[in-house]
């Protein structure tokens, strides 16, 4: 398999194939981070995806691919702009619950949907470090040297970041009284 | 990803990570194939819109061209110096936004061919156009060349034979241009 350093050099060539490899490794990645932003079953989720990948096709000339994790960091960059794009424009509108599944389960999707709700915002609460380095560890799943790299931070960075970041969020869910239940 | 956390740290992570979700096979497949119809769709650097809008405005090109059978057969041939040159590439695309891997290449080729050959027959008459068909066509045979090697192996030999005459076909024409500008001199 390329490695993202070598497709990038590829794509930026203007080899499509190389361009679509690139795109489709970062998807994943760009999807759970837009998942996490807007909500696991936002009906924008697929359009605000669509929009990063292709402004990252369009732009792709600017990805300065020299250093580990620059890839990564340059999706959810883009990511980031068309969340905030999507914010301004669009009211916030999920799928209807009621209309997907039986009315049995709406209570408990209603009750994970607010439980969601407040944990993002608990995590707005944190330092930028923080949330970041939570975001790219826990939602994201990358461990702690892919952190290090997409961060530009040393691993024993991060790993302080971490250890604050959960230490403030935990304080924060349960002085919100948002203790998992 | 756990290491050195505790209970309540490992309950936090394990809660973050169910905050998002993964993207299916079918929202993968969705997604990519609009990314790629717009890419097909418009050049670098530009805006881009999602998935419906581009999907609609390939529907709209494909049912003005429809709609327009004497006008599509017409820009088929149109060369650089008309309006409907502009059609005639809207029509390549939206074929090429249909097509499945192997023809797509196979179509780049053919529209390269296509170029290389008109800009023989109009050398004589209108050199602009044929300089601007055998860069047009080139700019084809050069996308077909960047893509073929992701072909499946066993589908890249005829469409390898392909390019070797679509090369032929560049270099007919170009050596006429080059005749025809050098009798200009004279």
């Amino acid at each position: 398999m390329a490695g993202a350093d070598d497709l990038v050099e590829r794509a930026k060539n203007g080899d499509g194939r190389a361009l679509d490899a690139l795109l489709e490794r970062h998807l994943p990645m760009v999807y759970r981070f837009v998942t996490m932003r807007l909500g696991r079953d936002h009906a924008d989720v697929d359009d605000v995806v669509q929009e990063t990948l292709i402004a990252a096709a369009s732009s792709i000339m600017s990805l300065r691919a020299e250093r580990d994790g620059a890839a990564p960091a340059w999706f959810l960059t883009i990511a980031r702009h068309k969340l905030a794009d999507h914010t301004r424009r669009a009211p916030i509108r999920h799928l209807d619950a009621e209309a997907v599944v039986a009315e049995s389960d709406v209570q408990q999707i209603v009750s994970d949907r607010d439980r969601d709700r407040r944990l993002r915002e608990a995590m707005a609460r944190l330092t930028s470090d923080q949330e970041e380095v939570l975001v790219l560890r826990f939602v994201l799943g990358f461990d702690l040297d892919q952190t290090s790299a997409i961060t530009g931070r040393t691993v024993g960075a991060v790993k302080a970041l971490q250890h604050r970041g959960l230490a403030s969020l935990e304080r924060i869910i349960k002085g919100a009284g948002l203790e998992s239940g | 990803m756990n290491d050195g956390l505790s209970a309540s740290e490992l309950e936090i992570a394990d809660r973050l990570w169910k905050l998002a979700a993964d993207a299916g096979q079918a929202d993968t497949e969705s997604i990519m194939q609009a990314v790629r119809a717009a890419r097909l769709t418009a050049g670098p650097r530009r805006q881009h819109r999602p998935q419906r809008i581009v999907l609609g405005a390939l529907m709209a090109a494909a049912l003005l061209l429809t709609s327009a059978v004497g006008a599509v057969a017409a820009s088929s041939q149109a060369l650089p110096d008309s309006p409907a040159y502009t059609l005639r590439f809207t029509g390549e695309q939206v074929r090429l936004a249909v097509a499945s891997p192997v023809g797509r290449e196979q179509l780049r080729i053919q529209f390269a061919r296509d170029r290389f050959h008109q800009a023989q027959d109009v050398v004589s008459q209108n050199r602009p156009n044929a300089k601007r068909l055998i860069s047009d066509g080139s700019d084809y045979l050069q996308q077909a060349r960047h893509e073929v090697s992701s072909l499946p192996a066993g589908e890249q030999g005829p469409v390898e034979s392909q390019l070797n005459q679509a090369g032929a076909d560049q270099a007919a024409a170009e050596n006429q241009l080059n005749q025809d500008g050098a009798q200009g001199q004279q």
